[in-house]
């Protein structure tokens, strides 16, 4: 009768926290590549945690449009767009201030956001089919010869200050780039859990006749979502011209499949409703640590990066699913159907 | 013979300032240039190269391209020349099969075609005139990378896509001078790791094998898209690593300005154009017919037509890469 309730006590937990089975996955993650790369997390910890860092900004404004049950494959398209405008800006010698760079693209990024949201949410086309509609529009605007004479980014665009802003600063042994992502991080949680509006976008998700009936404005939670979005999509555009200092049209073509990953693999559900910012860190965490894992194997592997991007995520889901119908299946059962 | 005789005199009226009546070898020929895209930086420079070399040689010239960079708009541009009699056309090509119809029409007409920089397929040309062979660009960038680090020590190639055919076979190349020549003995080869021309893949790509390799002393990095991410990885992680490589002057500024690339190459585009013009006019008047053993002599070069491969399509070499130093590239910041 005790081991019963017991098993019953770990099932609702696993139910409950869908992330600890995927912690679970992370650390054996991080042992099979520790006993091929003798070392290898005192060596990599930082580059991981950088590398993930823009990743994870999006992945936030990610969380927030697949809560509504709405999706945004346009953030790397206006993470480009957003890099490309600041950065010329800045060469031109009309934005010199670091702080400026920062709030100019996460409005840029809101605004994009806000004509996905309008049109997805008012306009009832498939947010799938606007996003990718604002993502070709936004990335064929980049080579603006017509209008800044602008091609691409370079270094020498960039003022010193803003070009080692976020990986020349340190606070507490992490450079300001990781600290950006733990901020927008945070706020999004906080946000989330604890505000009004942020258990709207569980409510739309989750379902929306219901969240209407009790007095939610979905199309308006629906646009913000976007406008979240968008920001979080621009701000990581900044983030990449100050770490990288390079942006061009085909920036970071693709990574969005990522982002959507990093939520994926962190429980988050495609379907809007469900999910939580704790799980996509983790997913984050994952998808970096494989970016930066995998080359480390020795010379010759890069291949095969991909390949173990799409193992893990298919087991992810799968994972997903198994406790789904867990779930179900015990809601069922204490309903004695 | 007598085409060297011609040109040492007329090599000589220009040094003496002389406008002569004479006659220079290109006097009344009138060529057409097509490129790939109108106001492109790159062919504006190879522009200037067949204006100098108008003034030596007293041809006329057009040069257009494609707005949108098509093949159609470029077909268009060929036609139209055709139209006007052009005695030759100097061509680079978006496709190198979608002009091989209008090219061909065109040297039934008894115009001379001479393609430039992006090859239109044979026999769609007269002559191709290309940057530099695969093999010249393999032994160049090993050789400055061997400079960098003094001949010694732990060395690596990041490329573009494990498939790309140009990375490939330059990489070849580089493998085979470091088995059979002496000098590179003291260096160590670790390999080569893809970035697939993406900035993000390249970055981790180098970031893994700074981390590996704590001895690492230099990269060769033989694709514009990656060397600057390279580059950056290596600021970025205050590692004293050489980085050299086929890159565009303004995205290495920064670098070569802070040491972390001694020189980095790439083309020429002004002595492209040079070049093509003079194999035209030499082309026109008869000199050469394109054919493999062929010498153009055009200002400082002295080269000789190579056969491509065994189709017949014969293809001339300038061998001489462009480079970028703390001297040189403010130069062609705003060009490449």
């Amino acid at each position: 009768m005790q081991t019963k309730k017991e098993r019953k006590a770990l099932y609702a937990l696993l139910i409950e926290h869908r992330e600890i089975p995927l912690l679970a996955v992370l650390a054996l993650l991080l042992v099979a590549i520790s006993i091929r790369v003798p070392g290898y997390i005192p060596k990599s910890y930082m580059n991981v945690l950088k590398n993930g860092s823009i990743n994870m900004v999006m992945a936030c404004g990610m969380l927030c449009v697949l809560l509504v049950g709405s999706i945004d494959i346009s953030i790397t398209a206006i993470l480009a767009f957003v890099g490309c405008v600041a950065g010329k800006l800045m060469g031109l010698g009309i934005v010199q201030a670091t702080w400026l760079m920062f709030v100019l693209g996460v409005v840029i990024g809101a605004a994009i956001g806000a004509v996905n949201g309008v049109l997805a949410s008012y306009g009832r086309v498939i947010a799938i089919i606007v996003t990718l509609g604002t993502s070709y529009i936004v990335r064929a605007l980049i080579p603006m010869e017509w209008l800044m004479g602008m091609n691409k980014i370079n270094p020498t665009d960039l003022t010193n200050d803003f070009a080692f802003f976020l990986t020349g600063n340190q606070f507490l042994g992490l450079p300001l780039l990781v600290w950006m992502a733990v901020a927008v991080t945070v706020i999004t949680g906080v946000f989330l859990k604890y505000t009004c509006t942020g258990r709207n976008l569980y409510a739309v998700g989750s379902n929306a006749e219901a969240a209407q009936m009790r007095g939610v404005p979905i199309n308006r939670v629906k646009v913000l979502a976007h406008v979240i979005c968008g920001a979080t999509a621009g701000l990581a555009g900044i983030m990449w011209l100050s770490f990288y200092n390079a942006v061009e049209k085909s920036t970071a073509n693709g990574n969005e499949m990522f982002t959507i990953a990093a939520c994926v693999l962190g429980g988050v559900s495609v379907t809007g409703g469900y999910g939580k910012i704790t799980g996509v860190v983790i997913g984050a965490v994952m998808i970096a640590l494989i970016d930066n894992a995998i080359p480390m194997l020795g010379i010759g592997n890069s291949m095969i990066t991909e390949f173990v991007k799409g193992i893990l995520l298919l087991f992810a889901i799968l994972l997903n699913v198994i406790l789904q119908r867990m779930a179900n299946r015990r809601d069922l059962a204490r309903r004695n159907i | 013979m007598k085409k060297t005789l011609a040109l040492v005199l007329v090599a000589l009226f220009l040094v003496a300032g002389v406008a002569m009546a004479e006659a220079k070898p290109g006097d009344g020929l009138y060529i057409g240039v097509v490129y790939k895209q109108s106001g492109n930086a790159y062919f504006q420079a190879s522009v200037e190269g067949i204006q100098k070399a108008a003034d030596e040689l007293g041809f006329t010239f057009e040069h257009d391209g494609p707005d949108d960079g098509s093949n159609d708009g470029a077909i268009r541009i060929i036609e139209n020349y055709i139209t006007k009699g052009v005695d030759a056309l100097i061509i680079s090509a978006n496709d190198p099969d979608a002009l091989v119809d209008v090219c061909t029409q065109a040297m039934e007409e008894g115009i001379k075609v001479i393609s430039y920089d992006a090859e239109v397929s044979y026999p769609g040309r007269d002559l191709d005139v290309q940057p530099s062979s695969a093999k010249n660009i393999g032994l160049t960038l090993l050789e400055s990378i061997a400079k960098s680090v003094d001949y010694e020590g732990q060395i690596a190639i990041v490329s573009a896509m494990a498939t790309a055919p140009n990375q490939n076979l330059w990489i070849s190349f580089i493998e085979e001078e470091l088995e059979a020549n002496e000098a590179y003995a003291n260096l160590e080869y670790l390999g080569v790791v893809y970035g697939d021309d993406e900035y993000q893949k390249s970055f981790d790509e180098t970031q893994a094998l700074l981390n590996q390799y704590p001895d690492l002393k230099g990269l060769i990095v033989p694709t514009t898209v990656g060397a600057p991410a390279v580059a950056k990885c290596i600021q970025d992680a205050g590692r004293d690593v050489k980085v050299t490589g086929l890159t565009l002057a303004s995205d290495m500024k920064t670098f070569i300005d802070a040491g972390i690339c001694d020189e980095t190459f790439l083309w020429n585009p002004i002595d492209l154009g040079y070049v093509a013009s003079y194999a035209a006019v030499s082309l026109i008047n008869g000199d050469i017919t394109g054919a493999v053993g062929d010498a153009v002599n055009a200002g400082d070069y002295a080269l000789t037509v190579e056969a491509k491969d065994d189709s017949g399509a014969t293809i001339l070499y300038l061998n001489k890469l462009n480079v970028f130093n703390t001297d040189t590239v403010n130069d062609w910041v705003d060009i490449l």
